[in-house]
């Protein structure tokens, strides 16, 4: 019966892997400008951001590029992939139809093909750092352990709203408006040193903004980050994690009859 | 014999789709957040009471009408359903044989959607790399394998899924509908590989519109009807109570009060005797034509024969089949043909729809026959319309033949062989 179990999370895994590997090949394969299109996307926020916040409106943030290119890429993962996550079930009726198909694999898959879709922006964000002559120390051996903590809270919010869609209709249609709000609360274009301090207590609860927060002090001031709030997201992001797989499972039971 | 898969008073009830709790989050805020109404209110049976066992190397089909339970059976065995009374116990993982082309990129290439594919049918990635070559081979797209799906025909396409589907080696293998399509030749190989799990003791649940195939290849069927079953058995016996209830079905529905009609040819119709069916479709200006398109009651051996009749609707139904048959004399049916064995798919009908049948060429030996034309819901509950033995055809040649056939044929006489 071990045996068996092996083999159903190697199979998991398999499962997962060509997922990604099936929207990350077929979203490049058809263009002729091919991986170019990864980095298209926050390079022309950038450039939009840029000339807004620089030229037009001056926020006076030294390394603004830096600044901005960090919480856009970071800010774009989780945004892809409640968008791919809120939709996968019920795009996917013929999976999840099929005998012993892990619909646990879809929202996995959708949170690591976005990490995948970050990870190719990396070299332009190094560019970018280096142009604008970044500082990176010792501190940068947290990185890795900032993404691991991001992939949980991603993943927990992709469980989420993966089950959601399925009892709500109508989710994919709040979800982006959700979004939108969480975008601009979160310090992605602006300061959070700019936000007056009884906002920012409130505002702090966002683990997005703990993240790109840390992510700035890393890249660009070669600092070590806060690690109370670290740990304090990723102990948040587990707990979520948890719940939010538990919804799943058990909106799974249902999935068929509401699609 | 060993039980591969066991049911046991299985049950499923569904929520009535329309008014019964809130189904999206703005009418949930607008009702206040009540809680989503639960299980006892406005639902109903779509299966009851349903357990059977299949052992190794048996083959058990599922007969029924649409809406009779027959697809909610299939999902609460493959396990992607859970029922709400009684279980599926299983001895092996359970493969499906169910939409073959789920998941498929139409911008990949051959070889590599068999790759995602297999892995989503439930192989690991080695195991289909150590399959490819057996799988390109078997869809016989070996020109083509390195090609974006999308330039495929969607018989090249239903190859290439099908092929990665019976690359499993199943145990359990659950089965739908699927071998209804593609070229007869490919429909052969299915059918021949299918028969080679069974023999290498796989236990087969299939689910199936075609009754032939049900009656050639299981040993037991299950007859659902309404989500209950309401026989199990031999599948010869079985099979037959379930076409005698539907000409039973087609008997109750026919209208009595009909005014008799009559064919092109002077046959009388007349209502529950040679014309049966509900009448919601009603089949009109049925003709044999000739090569010439001349309404004819006679043709030559082996010359062409068009049929050709007008569907009438005076509400909209969503589709139909339309079967045509020609019996000799005797009663022996020689031809049977319909739109679903021939994948030809009619439209939505509302108002009048012309559906021509041309049979390049009819090898009938000479003799008088008579046509059988129908109508049909869609999934062969009753008749709409079926015209039984109304149209005469007599076919004629200089000699006489025994037997059904008289082919074109020469004879070769040469000296003795030494």
């Amino acid at each position: 019966m071990t045996a068996l179990r092996l083999r159903s999370l190697r199979h998991v895994v398999d499962v997962i892997s060509v997922l990604v590997w099936r929207d990350q090949k077929s979203r490049y394969k058809s263009t002729g400008m091919g991986v170019v299109w990864a980095i298209a996307s926050p390079v022309l926020f950038l450039l939009t951001f840029y000339l807004l916040f620089r030229v037009v409106l001056p926020l006076n943030i030294p390394n603004y590029a830096s600044h901005l290119f960090i919480g856009l890429v970071f800010w774009t993962w989780l945004q892809t992939t409640t968008m791919e996550a809120v939709t996968c079930i019920v795009q996917n009726p013929g999976l999840v139809n099929q005998p012993r198909f892990p619909t646990v694999a879809l929202p996995l898959a959708a949170t690591t093909s976005n990490l995948v879709t970050l990870l190719l922006t990396l070299p332009l964000l190094l560019v970018i750092l280096w142009f604008e002559g970044a500082r990176i120390g010792p501190s940068v051996v947290l990185l890795p352990l900032l993404v691991a903590c991001q992939f949980v809270f991603v993943l927990a919010v992709a469980y989420f709203v993966a089950a959601l869609n399925v009892v709500f209709r109508d989710m994919q249609y709040i979800v982006p408006i959700l979004l939108q709000l969480g975008y601009f609360t979160t310090p992605i274009f602006y300061d959070a040193a700019s936000i007056p301090d009884r906002a920012r207590f409130i505002l702090g609860f966002n683990p997005m903004m703990q993240l790109i927060e840390a992510h700035r002090r890393i890249l660009i001031h070669g600092e070590w980050p806060a690690l109370a709030p670290i740990a304090a997201v990723m102990a948040g992001s587990l707990l979520a994690l948890w719940f939010a797989f538990r919804f799943f499972r058990l909106a799974s039971l249902r999935f068929l009859e509401e699609i | 014999m060993e039980v591969m898969l066991r049911a046991e008073g299985l049950g499923k009830s569904f929520r009535h789709t329309v008014a019964d709790g809130p189904r999206t989050f703005r009418q949930w805020v607008e009702g206040g957040f009540l809680k989503r109404r639960g299980r006892a209110r406005g639902r109903f049976w779509a299966l009851r009471d349903v357990g059977f066992t299949v052992e190794r190397g048996e083959m058990v089909g599922v007969i029924g009408h649409n809406g009779s339970g027959k697809s909610t059976l299939l999902r609460l065995l493959g396990g992607v359903m859970q029922p709400d009374e009684g279980r599926v116990t299983t001895a092996a993982p359970i493969h499906g044989l169910l939409e073959l082309n789920t998941g498929m990129h139409p911008d990949l290439s051959g070889r590599e959607n068999i790759l995602i594919n297999g892995v989503l049918g439930g192989l690991l990635k080695g195991e289909v790399q150590a399959r490819m070559e057996a799988i390109i081979a078997f869809a016989e797209l070996e020109d083509h394998i390195d090609d974006p799906v999308r330039t495929y025909s969607s018989g090249m396409k239903l190859r290439l899924g099908f092929a990665i589907a019976v690359h499993v080696d199943p145990e359990v293998l659950l089965i739908d509908e699927v071998l209804a399509v593609g070229d007869m030749a490919f429909q052969q190989k299915c059918l021949d590989r299918i028969a080679a799990f069974k023999a290498q003791g796989c236990a087969i649940v299939l689910i199936s519109h075609d009754i032939g195939q049900v009656k050639t290849f299981c040993d037991k069927v299950l007859w659902m009807d309404h989500g209950r079953v309401r026989a199990m058995g031999p599948a010869e016996e079985v099979v037959h109570a379930y076409t005698t209830a539907m000409t039973r079905e087609t008997r109750r529905r026919t209208p009595s009060d009909l005014p008799d009609a009559f064919t092109a040819q002077g046959v009388r119709l007349r209502s529950g005797e040679n014309r049966l069916g509900s009448q919601e479709i009603t089949l009109s200006d049925v003709v044999l034509l000739d090569a010439q398109g001349q309404a004819t009651n006679r043709i030559a051996v082996g010359a062409p024969l068009t049929l050709r009749a007008v569907l009438n609707a005076d509400r909209r139904i969503e589709t139909a089949q339309v079967s045509v048959s020609i019996a000799n004399a005797d009663g022996t049916p020689c031809l049977d043909v319909n739109t679903e064995n021939d994948a030809v798919a009619l439209p939505p009908l509302h108002g009048s729809l012309s559906v021509t049948l041309d049979l390049a060429r009819l090898d009938l030996a000479p003799g008088l026959y008579r046509a059988s034309v129908g109508v049909w819901e869609k999934g062969w509950s009753h008749a709409y319309d079926f015209h039984v033995d109304a149209y005469r055809l007599e076919v004629t040649d200089g000699r006489k033949v025994s037997g059904v056939l008289s082919p074109p044929r020469h004879w070769v006489i040469s000296g003795a062989v030494s």
